[in-house]
């Protein structure tokens, strides 16, 4: 398994070199639009970018792999087809992790190196700032990988992207649907809200320690469970 | 040992293959306890199948030519002298019945017959 | 003797192509060739062999074990061999090895290292200066490099000139001198297989023809050709793939005794090479 890790370096070290070039130079500009007080709508697309660019960069590999057609190999040796999706999930958590610390690094660089200092800065480089992007990352990846298992990587991600793109835009859309034809969308989704609400009012009056466990626990889950499917869904797959 | 196989023959590789080792045994030229390549060093050799070369060994061992000695390969088995030449003067009755009923066919007398057969016989000397 | 490949009522479902019922044996120590035309269902079997692509029903055992039970130990004793082995092409050949060889326990370098100079072949240039020959050499190296007990090789000289050709037939002969190595062969040259082969499957459209001793085949199936004249109901179902001219038909029959006993001089009779008898069944299976 690590085996496949290490082919994942030597094939991919270039593309990785990139990325770590890349990665602090767009956080850069990032910083200095947000210092420079460019405007928010600059700031949100420069961040917009680097937070892409470090999911783009725990694709890299499986992009590789891809275009080599590299699946056809892997599963023709002596090997499990779990423990490819397993090195797959290792490999691209290694690399998310990697890209989001070139950030953090960037941003502490310029924080602690250069003096320099804006409100914003000071909100993101807190335990909770820099874990909560990290984890929303890591999120969207667990909820992409089953798809690209059972499809193949473009169009799994294709359909990950849209599915995720049609959640967002639920609230939207049913707002705006309700706004011309009130009578048809007539729903109350507000039960809901208040639901939500009562779970959020629990969440912040318990500790921060067991909310970050509640959360931490949270996420294993979800990787136990994105882990599995992925591994059933390869399993089934004609290679 | 010397094998030559034609494509063109109407005999079956493997007949032509027993055929040929058959013959150079009853010729004399392999001697009993000569040692005879394996099957898959022959089929390599020769570039045919090992299930061809195996037909070819199987027919010889049946017939009696060659032993399969268990481990070792096959060899050349002990000829009854007699046995050869017994079966070789057969080949010659054999060849000779031919002629004879071709002959009748076309109205050979034996006499005849027997002053073509006296040309043939001193023909080389 | 033990089967190293034992096929049962294998069948997969495709949209348009389904594998209909295969089942056939290869018997250890032996080389099979699993001819047929392009589309017939060669590479499909194979890949089900392998596991790559999932069956809808029947069985396989490789070395009497079941292939998907079994499928790390299978998978480690088999030499496989695609018919388009691309790896990654930014990589040379000694990183690629580099890349597999773990994978395989009874990785023998010697050995690679031997093949890869018998092939001629350079470790450190990337694989997208290879021609196609040496790509099929470089992946028959590495199939062969841990002493893999059944050789699997689907296509492999598709695309290569007789040469190639020659120096592979002569590579699995050698091979073959190990009378525990077995061999699987597929392609639609048959001439490739005309002599090497020990047994011979044919299958057209998903369907098995037949899978025996090849000897026994070329001994049993003949050309043969005669007048029009001798074409009725009757006869057209003696013989496969009938191919009409102006001035006769030929056919191939799979009783050369029984339809010599029927037509005697009727008929002209020639060896059937195992491409007419490919291409005749063929005919039969695709005429309306």
């Amino acid at each position: 398994m690590f085996d496949l890790i290490k082919k994942d370096l030597v094939v991919g070290w270039i593309v990785l070199l990139g990325i770590t070039l890349l990665i602090p130079f767009i956080t850069s500009i990032a910083i200095m639009a947000m210092i420079d007080d460019f405007g928010g709508l600059i700031l949100g697309v420069f961040g917009l970018i680097t937070f892409g660019l470090c999911l783009a960069g725990a694709f890299l590999f499986i992009s590789v792999d891809t275009v080599y057609e590299a699946d056809r190999h892997l599963v023709s040796l002596p090997l499990k087809r779990s423990k490819i999706v397993i090195a797959r999930y290792l490999s691209m958590w290694l690399c998310l992790t990697f890209n989001y610390s070139l950030v953090i690094l960037s941003c502490l660089v310029a924080v602690y190196y250069f003096n320099q200092s804006d409100p914003l800065l000071d909100r993101l480089l807190t335990w909770r700032g820099i874990f909560a992007p990290y984890l929303m990352l890591i999120f969207i990846l667990l909820y992409m990988l089953p798809f690209i298992f059972k499809f193949s990587t473009n169009k799994g991600t294709l359909i990950a992207v849209t599915t995720q793109a049609v959640l967002l835009l639920i609230n939207p859309a049913h707002q705006l649907l309700n706004k011309w034809f009130p009578e048809l969308f007539a729903f109350d989704f507000t039960w809901i809200l208040q639901k939500l609400q009562a779970v959020l009012q629990w969440l912040s009056q318990q500790s921060t320690v067991s909310i970050y466990a509640g959360i931490v626990i949270l996420i294993a889950g979800v990787a136990v469970i994105s882990l599995a499917l992925s591994i059933r869904f390869y399993n089934r797959r004609d290679i | 040992m010397k094998i030559l196989i034609s494509n063109a023959s109407p005999d079956p590789i493997y007949e032509q293959i027993s055929k040929q080792i058959k013959n150079q045994i009853i010729a004399g030229d392999l001697n009993e306890g000569d040692p005879l390549p394996s099957i898959r060093k022959l089929a390599q050799e020769l570039q045919i199948s090992v299930i061809t070369t195996k037909r070819a060994y199987e027919q010889l061992v049946s017939e009696g030519f060659i032993d399969t000695v268990g481990g070792k390969g096959c060899f050349v088995a002990m000829q009854n002298k007699e046995l050869l030449r017994e079966k070789r003067m057969k080949t010659v009755e054999e060849m000779l019945s031919e002629a004879v009923s071709e002959a009748k066919k076309l109205g050979i007398h034996l006499n005849e017959l027997r002053e073509m057969l006296e040309l043939l016989y001193h023909e080389d000397e | 003797m033990a089967n190293v490949i034992e096929i049962e009522n294998l069948s997969k479902e495709y949209d348009d192509f389904f594998l209909d019922n295969v089942s056939f044996v290869l018997p250890e120590g032996f080389i099979m060739g699993l001819i047929g035309p392009n589309g017939a269902g060669k590479t499909t079997i194979i890949k089900l062999i392998m596991n790559l692509i999932l069956r809808k029903s029947g069985t396989i055992k490789l070395f009497g074990l079941d292939n998907r039970e079994h499928e790390v130990e299978v998978k480690s004793r088999i030499g496989f061999v695609y018919d388009n082995p691309n790896y990654y092409e930014h990589l040379n050949l000694k990183q690629i090895k580099n890349i597999i060889a773990p994978f395989y326990p009874t990785w023998d370098e010697a050995e690679f290292k031997r093949l890869v100079e018998k092939f001629n072949l350079p470790m450190k240039k990337i694989l997208k200066k290879f021609s196609r020959g040496m790509v099929m050499k470089a992946a028959i190296a590495i199939a062969l490099s841990h002493h893999a007990d059944l050789i699997l090789m689907d296509e492999p000289t598709s695309g290569l000139d007789p040469v190639f050709r020659r120096e592979l037939l002569d590579l699995l002969y050698q091979l073959l001198q190990d009378e525990k190595k077995s061999i699987l062969f597929s392609t639609h040259i048959t001439s490739d297989l005309e002599r090497i082969a020990d047994y011979v499957t044919l299958i057209i459209n998903g369907k098995i023809i037949f899978s025996r001793n090849k000897d026994e085949v070329l001994e049993n199936y003949a050309l043969v050709k005669g007048g029009n004249d001798l074409l009725n109901a009757e006869t057209r179902k003696l013989f496969t793939g009938i191919r009409r001219n102006e001035y006769g038909f030929e056919a191939i029959t799979s009783n050369l005794q029984e339809t010599k006993k029927q037509f005697g001089d009727q008929l002209v009779y020639d060896k059937a090479s195992l491409e007419d008898i490919m291409y005749h069944a063929n005919l039969r299976e695709n005429h309306v």
